[in-house]
């Protein structure tokens, strides 16, 4: 190396010099600077806010997602159960109809029987009627006995023997179930036109909570809200409700509200829609009861 | 030494986080380094200040992108010389200007005579006194220890040019320093 480069490198490659007091004032107020702090502010504004976005998003994201995955199952199940534990299904439907027979004799009981036969056993019809007269849970009994094809209560057995008449039974269950979840406030007109699918929801039967299958929401006082009721004491209850498309319409947590039919605000269409009950009994058991409830216009 | 480092990790965090406290620590440290640097490349004070201002603001505005603390003092350099040299084009139309002529005219200096007695201020005044493309060149080269090649990069011209600038450069500031003595 040059002797006049090691000079100058030996003298200035660490070589400091003070700089006046100004300086750092200049530096602070240089407009350079202060464009990039104001920029820098709004970026992290923007920022920030952006973030929060990001965060809400995902959370009605996870929570509108979870129960639409779940609403898919119920209903597979429930269809499924439909074809399989018909049998028994009815059995109980038919029993627990009895008891509301026996409570209450004289409308409904005749009601309930003539939709039976109408249902598919025709001819049976006249011979019910006339059982029906007097007491009718144990005329329904003796019938079945005496006359094998249309009682209830022989459906099952049927069924066994005659594996075509699936579809005609599915309609008599269908029929009967309407009836008690409307046995007192709605008009029999309203009940009748409803061999539509409403399956039966066979879990009512270990559940704690009597479900109605329908309601009218029309304003009429009777029947405007869908709610299931429990004299048992229960906790963590969650009730929700989606459409058959898996549309999450209601949710609640509070035993004590029920569905008004409405979602964002209006009415919805009359249909299938499908119930999901999640609660723990005093043992800590958890129950899910699920089923479909019709909306009626 | 390792005390220093540390301080400098805690001054470049705090200036990542745009603290105004370390941004000032920061300054109070290296202002004089710079204002050397930027002294030599540059003519006056008032011109050396104005460039110490526009690197701190440089690093200020960038000092997130330094990922190793351990640099810092290099790359507070590296932003110093740059700085300079845009200081410098935008004073002169051409920093660097082609003369043929000084390409042929090389002057092999053998002189090795070694100047002690010559205080670092008037070497310093030499320096400035320099044309600013052989002060560029002169300070990057035997100063900041870049080599030709990145030299010819950084202001865009030939590396033979720059090699005979640098020559002359040295040659200039030979003949002062003799006179000086």
């Amino acid at each position: 190396m040059n002797n006049i480069d090691q000079l100058y490198k030996d003298r200035f490659e660490n070589f400091e010099a003070p700089v006046s007091d100004g300086l750092w004032d200049k530096i602070e107020n240089d407009p350079t600077w202060q464009k990039h702090l104001r920029r820098q502010k709004v970026k992290n504004l923007a920022l920030y806010s952006a973030m929060a976005i990001v965060a809400i998003g995902t959370c009605t994201a996870l929570l509108l997602h979870k129960p639409q995955t779940d609403a898919i199952l119920p209903e597979e199940e429930n269809t499924e159960t439909i074809i399989n534990e018909t049998s028994p299904a009815t059995a109980e439907t038919t029993d627990t109809q009895t008891i509301i027979k026996e409570e209450n004799i004289t409308i409904e009981n005749t009601t309930a029987v003539k939709e039976v036969s109408n249902s598919n056993m025709v001819p049976a019809s006249e011979a019910v009627m006339e059982n029906t007269a007097a007491q009718p849970s144990n005329n329904a009994v003796s019938n079945s006995e005496t006359t094998t094809p249309p009682s209830e209560n022989t459906i099952p057995t049927i069924h066994t023997e005659n594996k075509d008449k699936v579809n005609t039974k599915a309609e008599s269950e269908q029929a009967p179930k309407v009836k008690p979840s409307q046995n007192k406030e709605t008009n029999t007109e309203e009940s009748n036109p409803t061999p539509t699918p409403t399956p039966a929801n066979n879990e009512t039967i270990q559940s704690l909570f009597s479900i109605p299958n329908a309601f009218t929401p029309n304003g009429d006082g009777l029947n405007d809200i869908f709610k299931p009721v429990t004299a048992a004491e229960v906790h963590n209850y969650q009730l929700d409700i989606y459409m058959t498309n898996g549309q999450h319409v209601f949710s609640s947590k509070n035993i004590d509200y029920g569905w008004n039919g409405e979602y964002q605000g209006s009415m919805q269409n009359g249909g299938n829609y499908v119930y999901i009950i999640k609660y723990k009994d005093t043992d800590g058991k958890e129950h899910i009861d699920k089923g479909q409830l019709l909306l009626m216009r | 030494m390792m005390k220093q480092k540390l301080k400098d990790r805690d001054i470049v965090a705090g200036c990542k986080a745009d603290k105004p406290q370390s941004q000032r620590q920061l300054y109070d440290k290296y202002c004089r380094m710079v204002m050397g640097m930027a002294l030599r490349y540059t003519q006056n004070i008032p011109d050396a200040e104005d460039v110490v201002q526009d690197v701190f603001v440089k690093i200020f505005m960038k000092i997130h992108t330094l990922r190793d603390e351990s640099t810092l003092i290099s790359w507070i350099k590296t932003i110093t010389t740059h700085t300079c040299i845009d200081f410098l084009k935008a004073k002169n139309k051409k920093l660097i200007t082609t003369n043929i002529d000084d390409i042929t005219n090389e002057i092999i200096d053998n002189n090795n005579k070694i100047y002690d007695g010559i205080p670092t201020e008037q070497l310093l005044k030499f320096i400035q006194e320099l044309p600013d493309g052989f002060r560029t060149i002169f300070n990057l080269y035997a100063i900041d220890g870049y080599k030709y090649e990145e030299i010819a990069k950084m202001l865009a011209c030939s590396e033979s040019n720059i090699r005979s600038q640098y020559v002359r450069a040295r040659k200039i500031l030979r003949e002062k320093i003799e006179k000086y003595e």
